[in-house]
C-alpha cells in the first residue's frame, strides 16, 4: 500500500514537471515587437526583458529516426526558442514567427511597457484570440478572423480586423491617434468620461450606441451626399445629436446625450443606397483623435 | 246695369286718377337709383382691375418659390473647419485641368445642381505655392515609415486644416496605394472620399479600385464609388465579382452594387 502511494506521488510530481511552463527570455526593453502568430496574449510589465512563455508544451517524443537531423518547416523558419516559434532580431525590430502554421500553442508574452507591439494574422484557418494589456507604446493589430481584446493601453493604436470583433478598455488618459476598425463585427470601446478628444463614430449597416454620460459636440459639416441634412443643436452642457443619414433611414431625434439612430433598412435584394451613420464631434473640448468604425456591425461607446 | 257702369268707368278713367305721390317720394327713388348704378359700375371695373394684379402676384410668387428652391443650403454653419479655400470661379479649374471635358462637367454640375458649400470646396482649389511650406512638414510625417500612427496623425491634420490641393490629393492617393497599414489607408480613402465629386479625384479612385488588392480597401472603394455610376467602375465590379481570388465579402459587395443598378 505504502509503495503504491509513493509511486503515485512520484508520478504526480513528474507529471507536474512536464506541464511546467517553458520560457524563452530576451534581453531587450525598447524597439518594435512584430508578431506573426495565430493568437497571442501580450502583457506589458515593468521589466527589462521580453519573456515568451508557452502553456501547452507538446510532449517531446524524441524521434529516434530524426537523430542528427533538423526539423524544417515549409514556413522556412526554424525553432530557435524551444517553444515552437522563431524569434529574429533585426535592428530595432524583433520578429516572431510560427514554425508550423497550425501551431495552437497559447503563448503569453511579457513585454516591457514602453515597447511598440504589432500583430498580424491573415490566416483563414488558424486564428486565435488576441489580447494586449498594459502597453504604453504604439500598437498595431491587423487580423482577418481573430477577436481582439485591448485593456488598459495608452495608445496610439491602429487596430483593424475583417471578421473579428474589437473590445477596447481604456482606463487612463490616452494618447492619440486611435483608430479601431472592424469590417464585419462590432467595436466596443470603454472610455473615461473625462477623455478629451475629437471622436468619430461611423458604421455603414449597423448602429451607433453611446453612453448617456458622453456629451459629444457634433461638428456641423456640409451634408455629405445625404438626403436628410444633419440635424444637431448644441447647448453648453448637453447635445442632441442625430447623425446624417441617407436613403430610407428613420431619423430619431433624441433630446439628451444618447445617440440612437435607427436605420430602417432591410438587407434584402436591392436595398436602397445607405450612407450609414457617421458622427464626428468633440468630447470635452477636443484633443486626441479617435476613430471607431464598424462597417457592417455596431459601435458601442461605454463610459468608465 | 254692369254695362252702364263699365261704360261710365271707361269714359271717366282720368277722373279716377286723382291721387299722386308727393314729389319727395320721386326724389328719394331717384337717389336710390343713382346709388345702385354707380355700384354696378364699380364692381365691373374692380373685376378688370384685380385680374391683372392676380396675374402679377402669381408670377411674383412663382419667382420667389423658385429662388427659395434653388438657393441651396447656405444656412449650415461650419463650427470647426475654417474656410481657407477661396470660392474661385470654376474657370480656374480649366487652367489646371488638361482635359476640357472635365471642366465642362464641373461647370455643368455647378449650373444644374444645388450649390452646397461642399461642392465649392471640391471645385475651388487653393493656390499651390503659398501653402507648400506649411504642408512639407505634414508630407514628411505622412511618409514616416517607422510609425503608422504618425502617418495617421498626418492625414488627420490635413483633414482638420481643411486645405486641399491636387498635390495633397496625389500624396493621399500614394498613401492609399502603398501604405502598409489598413487604418492609414482607410483614413486616406475617407479623406479623398469627401471630395469625390471632383473629376480628378474620382478618376484617381477608379484607378485605385483597379490596382488595389487588399479587401478592406476594396470594400471602402466600392462603397465610395457605387454612387458614381461610372461605366469603368462597372467593368471593374464585374471583374471583381467573377474573379475567384477576390475576397468573398468584396465579391458580395460587387454583386450588390451591380444588382442595385440592374446591371446583372
Amino acid at each position: 500500500m505504502k509503495k503504491r502511494i509513493v509511486i503515485l506521488f512520484a508520478l504526480i510530481i513528474s507529471s507536474l514537471m512536464v506541464n511546467a511552463q517553458k520560457e524563452y527570455r530576451m534581453n531587450k526593453s525598447t524597439g518594435h515587437l512584430k508578431l506573426n502568430l495565430n493568437g497571442i496574449v501580450v502583457e506589458g510589465y515593468d521589466g527589462k526583458e521580453i519573456i515568451f512563455s508557452s502553456k501547452n508544451t507538446p510532449a517531446e517524443e524524441v524521434d529516434q529516426r530524426a537523430k542528427g537531423l533538423v526539423a524544417i518547416a515549409g514556413s522556412g523558419f526554424t525553432d530557435n526558442t524551444g517553444i515552437g516559434i522563431n524569434v529574429k532580431e533585426n535592428g530595432q525590430d524583433i520578429i516572431v514567427n510560427n514554425i508550423y502554421s497550425n501551431n495552437s500553442d497559447r503563448l503569453t508574452i511579457k513585454v516591457p511597457k514602453g515597447m511598440k507591439v504589432s500583430f498580424n494574422n491573415n490566416s483563414m484557418q488558424y486564428y486565435d484570440d488576441v489580447t494586449i494589456k498594459n502597453i504604453n507604446g504604439e500598437i498595431e493589430v491587423s487580423t482577418r478572423y481573430n477577436k481582439i481584446r485591448l485593456e488598459n493601453n495608452l495608445g496610439p493604436m491602429n487596430i483593424n480586423s475583417i471578421n473579428g470583433s474589437v473590445d477596447a478598455i481604456f482606463t487612463s488618459e490616452i494618447k492619440g491617434p486611435i483608430s479601431i476598425i472592424s469590417i464585419y463585427d462590432y467595436v466596443d470601446v470603454k472610455l473615461l468620461t473625462t477623455t478629451k478628444g475629437d471622436i468619430e463614430l461611423a458604421t455603414n449597416y449597423g448602429k451607433l450606441y453611446a453612453a448617456k454620460e458622453f456629451a459629444i459636440a457634433v461638428e456641423k459639416t456640409e451634408a455629405e451626399k445625404t438626403i436628410n441634412k444633419p440635424i444637431a443643436t448644441t447647448t453648453t452642457t448637453t447635445t442632441t445629436i442625430t447623425g446624417s443619414t441617407g436613403g430610407t433611414a428613420n431619423n430619431n431625434k433624441s433630446l439628451g446625450n444618447q445617440t440612437n439612430n435607427n436605420l430602417s433598412q432591410t438587407l434584402t435584394f436591392g436595398y436602397s443606397y445607405n450612407d450609414g451613420e457617421k458622427i464626428k464631434g468633440k468630447l470635452n473640448g477636443g484633443g486626441i483623435n479617435m476613430i471607431f468604425k464598424s462597417i457592417n456591425n455596431n459601435v458601442y461607446l461605454r463610459h468608465q | 246695369m254692369n254695362d252702364q257702369l263699365k261704360k261710365f268707368i271707361d269714359n271717366n278713367r282720368d277722373d279716377f286718377d286723382d291721387l299722386e305721390p308727393s314729389p319727395e317720394i320721386f326724389f328719394r327713388v331717384k337717389e336710390e337709383l343713382k346709388e345702385k348704378n354707380p355700384e354696378q359700375k364699380h364692381t365691373v371695373s374692380k373685376i378688370v382691375f384685380s385680374q391683372k394684379w392676380l396675374v402679377a402676384a402669381s408670377v411674383i410668387i412663382l419667382l420667389f418659390t423658385g429662388y427659395l428652391v434653388f438657393k441651396g443650403d447656405e444656412n449650415i454653419k461650419i463650427i470647426s473647419e475654417p474656410q481657407t479655400v477661396s470660392n474661385k470661379k470654376p474657370e480656374t479649374n480649366v487652367e489646371r485641368n488638361n482635359q476640357s471635358e472635365t471642366a465642362d462637367q464641373t461647370i455643368d454640375q455647378l449650373a444644374v445642381s444645388k450649390k452646397t458649400v461642399e461642392k465649392y470646396k471640391a471645385k475651388a482649389f487653393v493656390n499651390n505655392e503659398k501653402k507648400l511650406d506649411d504642408m512639407s512638414a505634414i508630407y514628411e510625417q505622412l511618409t514616416d515609415s517607422s510609425s503608422s500612427s504618425k502617418r495617421l496623425a498626418a492625414i488627420l491634420k490635413i483633414q482638420q486644416t481643411g486645405k486641399i490641393s491636387y498635390d495633397i490629393i496625389d500624396k493621399l492617393a500614394k498613401t492609399l496605394d502603398a501604405d502598409n497599414n489598413n487604418n492609414v489607408r482607410l483614413a486616406a480613402l475617407s479623406l479623398m472620399g469627401t471630395y469625390s465629386e471632383d473629376s480628378y479625384i474620382s478618376s484617381k479612385l477608379i484607378n485605385a479600385i483597379h490596382t488595389q488588392k487588399d479587401p478592406i480597401v476594396q470594400l471602402g472603394l466600392i462603397e465610395l464609388l457605387r454612387k458614381a455610376d461610372n461605366p469603368k467602375l462597372d467593368d471593374r465590379l464585374y471583374a471583381l465579382a467573377n474573379d475567384p481570388n477576390t475576397f468573398t465579402a468584396v465579391k458580395d459587395q460587387a454583386y450588390i452594387v451591380l444588382l442595385n443598378q440592374n446591371k446583372l
